[in-house]
This record gives structure tokens, C-alpha cells and sequence, in this order.
């Protein structure tokens, strides 16, 4: 249980952190690359340099990450590199929308949220979903856009 | 409130004090700076040099904004649309989709006898003789031609056999769109504008306008990158206009520190239906550089809005499209109606308010069969959301508002007897005297009953930047065209005087958009 409660206040924790060099074509979980000596993960947590699967053992149901953990370490957990979204070079605009396509089917993505309470925020009217940099933020924690005006409260990964 | 109140004088200290250091001190305006803070006209420093160049730049990207982009690029000029935020289509997307023409062939269809000059009539009537009767006639006339040109050239659907008449409206003229939203127009816009290669350029925030000593405007300041509200985040950039800037940025309805300029009554506490990007800074900059800024007090509050969700919302749809047609308005302390349900938005949005202060709660009321003339699948969502909730017996509803059950149940019976009694092609009531009501009105007695709560909220900006009917912003000094500037849309006034009718402003945008955007490809250019 301690373990568990150490993990869930990590989520708490990394958005809030100093925001990390960003260092192309380094391993997901060499933290220290990043954030240098800075102490992203609590206390005896333990060593995550398995990736992703390691990660699955303990974040399933109730203690998921999903909307605490910035986007970019799941998409890094899942080596998707910083130059699959954003091309070769220097990151330098947000990344388009066509990058997140790429691997995240819109129809498919439709689907998935098509029994959201109050309403699909994959098929929305105003053609806003075509949009995923308006939600989903990889380097900071993501967003409802929806609410700006309504009142849809909904998780967003 | 004594807060707001402080702010509010501490902002207007500040202007004025800029006001007078401006006037010390005109000629030497930073390249790469903010707007300057004081009052000069004209810009006595162009850019050294200019990043990029268009024939035509347009700020803003609603209807008004997108259909000046599309007339200016099919009449051959180079096109850029700025928008600040990070989506396009400003309040227009988020619209309530309804757009009025006056004998149109839909109406001709339904029977309904309507002119030009009957719906320029009913703009006068409300807006109490302050609009400017040429904008109203331009507008009028060109209703129709530009709700067939929505159809015929951008692909709008509209609901084949349904017109709505909103308050104010003596007779049904609006079409509505299949989806109840103005994103139904919007969005071929932006499909059309796409094909001819223009596509707006989100995120990019005027700082200013260049206008030279001749006179002219020749260009604009932006913040590319620009992330809304952060004032000096973006790269500085200018884009030079050779034949025009077109103003379409819209109203301030999100803007409390500016409106409570123009209306003190519209604090913070009174909601808005509006986008949050609805700010001020184009009209401060407009009125720079020596815009005629007329009427810029009358703010509409739209009186159908719900308490019980965000912004616009859906609940207008109901209040207005079931309830105020066909159903009625009611005062929840009373069980009594207190207004004309058709009539025009400031006496109804003033009632409720006056009725609030009082302590009162106003609701708004339909029957099963008043609900069925709503677009397929809002009742719906308005259910689920529980901004309407229905009810299988009058008792019911008097119970769940707190109505004295009687006073509620002779209430709905008068409303019966008055329309059972009338003939149904012209039905008649003794309270909605000041239109005539749509025929197909039929007495509330079709359980399920259905209500909304009623809350007024800032809605539109009558006011705005005084153009001419070519869409040319007129200058403050002079009474002349401002030589490379037009303005259309919400950013202009005049057209809707002291209060708009609903469904007006979208046949405004599109009309003075298509004609500043048609006239400014046409000027001769500069440089």
C-alpha cells in the first residue's frame, strides 16, 4: 500500500517539477539525462529502467497516470522519440497534428470515446478534435479545452 | 465589488495618464515594442522593414473575417486571415446557427409574406431608430442572395422545412442550421478558403496597426506564436497590406475590464456567453489610430440563457425555439408570466434582471409538442446535461420551481384559452402583443412539460467601429474612409443600433464581410 501511495503522488509531482532539457535520442528512463539531479520520482520507488511493461505492474486501474504523467514519458515509454513527432533538428513548433495521426487512428479515436459522458470529444462540432495540441500537451500537464465553454469533465490523457 | 470597482479606477487613471504622456511625446514609437500608450492617430514610424506582404490582411476568422478572405481571394488578391486564438472561428462557431432572410424562398414556401423592407423595419423598431438606416437597408436586401449564396457556393445545410422567429421578428424568416450551430457555416468556409490555399494563422495576436502620415494603413504589427491571454508571448513580426486591412475581430464581450467601461452595470458577476478570446485590444487599437468607435454601450444581453451550464450553452435553443414561440416565460416567485416571450432581447433580458433583484427566479416553460419544433437531438443533450428537465404534470413543475400551483395552473389555462379561441392560421394572445405569433401555436397541455431556468448574459456588441456601406472604416476626424482599412462584423456598429435581433448579426457578418473583403482586393495598392 505504501508503495502504491508513493507511486500516485509521483504523478503529482512531475508536472510541478522544473521543466527538463529536452534531449533528443536519450532513453526513456535515464531520468538524470533530463532532470539532472533534481528527485522526480518519491522516495524508494522503484527502479524503473525496465520501461514501460515495469511500469504496468504497479499503475493499472486506480493508481493510472493517465492526465498526471506529461504525455512526452509515455510517448517515450513507448519509444516514440522526439524526432517521430516533431521531426529531425532542433524541436522547434509544437507538433502537427498529422505526427499524432500517424499512430492515433481519428477514427479509431472516435470510437474508443464515442460512450463519453455528455458528449464525444472525438466528434465534436466545431471541428476542434482535428486539433490534438489543443488538449493533449506532451511537455505539460494536458488540458480540457472543451471546458472553456461547457462543462464536460472529462479525464484527458 | 469593491474590487472591481478599484481596478476599474486604477485602469481608468492609467489611460488617462498615458493619454496625456502620449501627447508629450508622439514621434517616437519603438519598432519592437507594445502598442504606445498614448493617443496618437497616425504613426509617424513605419517599420524599417516589412517581414512579410499581402494585398489583403484580415483580423479575425468568423463569418465575417472568413467571408471577406474568400470574396478578397476569389477576386485574385493574396490573402491572410490572424487569428489570436488557437482555433478558428471565434464566436461564430460556437453561434446558435440561425440566419435571417427576408423573402426568402423557404419563407415563400411556408407562405410567410416577408420584404426587405419589413425586416429592415423590425432592425429599426429595436434598435430605436439608432441604426443606421443605409447599413440596414444594404443588409436587408442582400439577405436572401447571401443566405442562397451560404448554400449555393459554400455547401450550408440548413433544415429544409423549419424558420425561426426570434423576438423582435414580426414574422418567421430564419433559417436554421441542420446542427443548431453556426459551425455549420463556419466550417465550409473554412473548407472553401482551404481549397484557395488560405488557411487562418492561428495563435497570431495583433499588437498594432500601422497607420502612416498620409493616412493610409499600410500594415500590421503581430505576435506570431502568440499564446492567449499572455500579452508578450510570440515573435514580433509586421505584415505589410498593399491594398488593405479588414478589422473583423469581433466584439468584448469576455472583456469585463472594457465593458464595465462602456456599461458599469456588466461586472464580472454577470456571465457571458462569448468565446473567451471576445477581449478588447483590436478596439483600443482601433480607436488608436483614430477609428470612429460609435455606440459602444450597447451591449446585448441575451435573455434564454441558463444558469445551469457554461457560456451560450444549448439552453437558448429551448428558451427561445420552443419556449418563447410556442410555450411561454415564466416568474417562478409569482407562477404569473411578466413578459412579452417575443419580444425583443433587452426588454426581456431587463425583466429578468429586474425580477432577480427583486429575488425572484424566472424560468422558462413548453409542452411536448412545443419541444418537437427543436433540431433533432438537442432536447436530448439538454436533458442529459439537466439544464431542462421534464415533468409529467403542471403540479409538477409548480412544485419543482416553487410556484404557487394555482396562480401557475390559471396561468397556463389563460395562455389556452386565448390561443383556442383565435384562429389558428393567426393565433393571438392577450401578453405577446408586440409580434405576430407563428401559426401552429397550439395550447400547453401535451405532457411531457419541459423548463429551463432563465439567467441573462452578455451576448453581442451593437457598437463598434463606424464603416460606410462599402465596409470602409470611417475616420474619427474627418468623417472620411480610412484609406486601406474596412471593418465588418460584431467589431462594427451601427447596423443593429440599440438592440440587435437575434439571427441579424450572422446576415451582418456575412454581407459587410464579403463586401470588405470584395472592395478592399479592389483598392488600388501602395508600395
Amino acid at each position: 500500500m505504501k508503495a502504491v501511495a508513493l507511486l500516485l503522488s509521483l504523478g503529482m509531482l512531475l508536472p510541478l517539477a522544473a521543466a527538463p532539457k529536452r534531449q533528443p535520442r536519450v532513453p526513456a528512463t535515464q531520468c538524470a539525462t533530463c532532470h539532472g539531479t533534481e528527485k522526480v520520482l518519491p522516495a524508494g520507488h522503484v527502479d524503473i529502467r525496465k520501461g514501460k511493461p515495469a511500469c504496468g505492474e504497479c499503475h493499472t486501474g486506480d493508481t493510472t497516470l493517465r492526465g498526471k504523467l506529461p504525455l512526452v514519458h509515455r510517448h517515450a515509454l513507448a519509444g516514440v522519440s522526439c524526432e517521430d513527432c516533431h521531426g529531425k533538428g532542433k524541436p522547434s513548433a509544437k507538433a502537427q497534428p498529422a505526427a499524432c495521426v500517424r499512430c492515433h487512428e481519428m477514427e479509431a479515436l472516435v470510437a474508443k470515446t464515442a460512450q463519453a459522458k455528455d458528449h464525444n470529444p472525438h466528434a465534436d462540432q466545431h471541428g476542434y478534435a482535428a486539433n490534438c495540441n489543443l488538449c493533449h500537451h506532451q511537455h505539460k500537464p494536458s488540458k480540457n479545452y472543451c471546458i472553456t465553454c461547457h462543462s464536460f469533465n472529462w479525464p484527458v490523457p | 465589488m469593491s474590487d472591481e470597482k478599484s481596478n476599474l479606477s486604477r485602469r481608468g487613471f492609467l489611460g488617462a495618464g498615458g493619454a496625456i504622456m502620449g501627447g508629450l511625446a508622439l514621434t517616437q514609437l519603438p519598432l519592437d515594442g507594445a502598442a504606445p500608450k498614448g493617443g496618437t492617430v497616425v504613426d509617424s514610424t513605419m517599420p524599417r522593414k516589412w517581414d512579410e506582404t499581402f494585398d489583403v490582411v484580415i483580423v479575425g476568422s468568423g463569418f465575417a473575417g472568413l467571408a471577406a478572405a474568400y470574396e478578397a481571394k476569389k477576386a485574385g488578391a493574396s490573402v491572410v486571415v490572424l487569428e489570436k486564438m488557437p482555433t478558428a472561428g471565434g464566436n461564430s462557431i460556437i453561434n446558435g446557427g440561425i440566419v435571417s432572410a427576408a423573402g426568402s424562398p423557404l419563407q415563400a414556401r411556408m407562405g410567410i409574406k416577408d420584404s426587405p423592407e419589413l425586416m429592415a423595419k423590425d432592425m429599426m423598431v429595436a434598435g430605436l431608430g439608432l441604426n443606421h438606416p443605409d447599413l440596414v437597408k444594404l443588409i436587408s436586401e442582400k439577405s436572401t442572395e447571401t443566405v442562397l449564396w451560404t448554400i449555393s457556393e459554400l455547401g450550408v445545410k440548413y433544415l429544409d422545412n423549419e424558420l425561426v422567429q426570434e423576438g423582435g421578428h414580426t414574422v418567421k424568416r430564419s433559417y436554421k442550421t441542420y446542427n443548431s450551430s453556426g459551425s455549420a457555416i463556419v466550417l465550409p468556409q473554412l473548407a472553401k478558403l482551404k481549397a484557395l490555399g488560405v488557411e487562418p494563422r492561428l495563435e497570431t495576436f495583433v499588437t498594432r496597426i500601422y497607420r502612416d502620415k498620409d493616412g493610409r494603413v499600410k500594415g500590421l504589427q503581430i505576435r506570431e506564436g502568440y499564446e492567449f491571454p499572455k500579452a508578450d508571448s510570440g515573435k514580433l513580426k509586421t505584415i505589410r497590406a498593399r491594398k488593405g486591412v479588414v478589422l473583423a475581430h469581433g466584439g468584448f464581450g469576455q472583456d469585463v475590464a472594457y465593458r464595465m467601461i462602456q456599461d458599469p452595470k456588466l461586472t464580472a458577476k454577470v456571465e457571458s456567453t462569448n468565446q473567451p478570446g471576445a477581449t478588447a485590444e483590436m478596439w483600443r487599437e482601433a480607436s488608436r489610430i483614430g477609428c470612429n468607435i460609435i455606440q459602444g454601450d450597447w451591449i446585448q444581453v441575451g435573455p434564454w440563457a441558463s444558469p445551469d451550464e457554461k457560456g451560450f450553452g444549448l439552453a437558448p435553443h429551448f428558451a427561445q425555439e420552443a419556449a418563447s414561440m410556442y410555450g411561454i416565460w415564466l416568474d417562478a416567485t409569482t407562477g404569473k408570466r411578466f413578459i412579452d416571450e417575443l419580444a425583443n432581447r433587452k426588454i426581456r433580458a431587463d425583466a429578468i434582471m429586474m425580477l432577480m433583484n427583486q429575488g425572484h427566479k424566472c424560468i422558462a416553460f413548453a409542452d411536448a409538442k412545443a419541444v418537437s419544433r427543436l433540431t433533432p437531438g438537442v432536447l436530448d443533450k439538454l436533458q442529459k446535461s439537466g439544464v431542462v428537465k421534464a415533468y409529467n404534470t403542471l403540479e409538477a413543475v409548480a412544485d419543482a420551481y416553487g410556484m404557487p400551483r394555482a396562480a401557475f395552473l390559471e396561468t397556463v389555462a389563460k395562455y389556452n384559452t386565448n390561443i383556442r379561441n383565435s384562429d389558428p392560421k393567426n393565433p393571438k394572445d392577450d401578453i405577446k402583443v408586440s409580434t405576430r405569433l407563428p401559426e401552429g401555436t397550439v395550447p400547453l397541455e401535451t405532457a411531457p412539460f419541459y423548463v429551463s431556468r432563465l439567467l441573462p448574459k452578455v451576448h453581442h456588441c451593437m457598437g463598434g467601429i463606424y464603416t460606410n456601406t462599402a465596409a470602409q472604416a470611417m475616420d474619427v476626424s474627418t468623417d472620411k474612409p480610412i484609406e486601406g482599412l474596412y471593418a465588418a462584423g460584431e467589431a462594427t456598429g451601427g447596423v443593429h443600433g440599440a438592440v440587435r435581433l437575434g439571427s441579424c448579426a450572422v446576415i451582418d457578418c456575412l454581407v459587410m464581410g464579403r463586401a470588405a473583403g470584395s472592395n478592399a482586393a479592389k483598392a488600388k495598392a501602395w508600395g
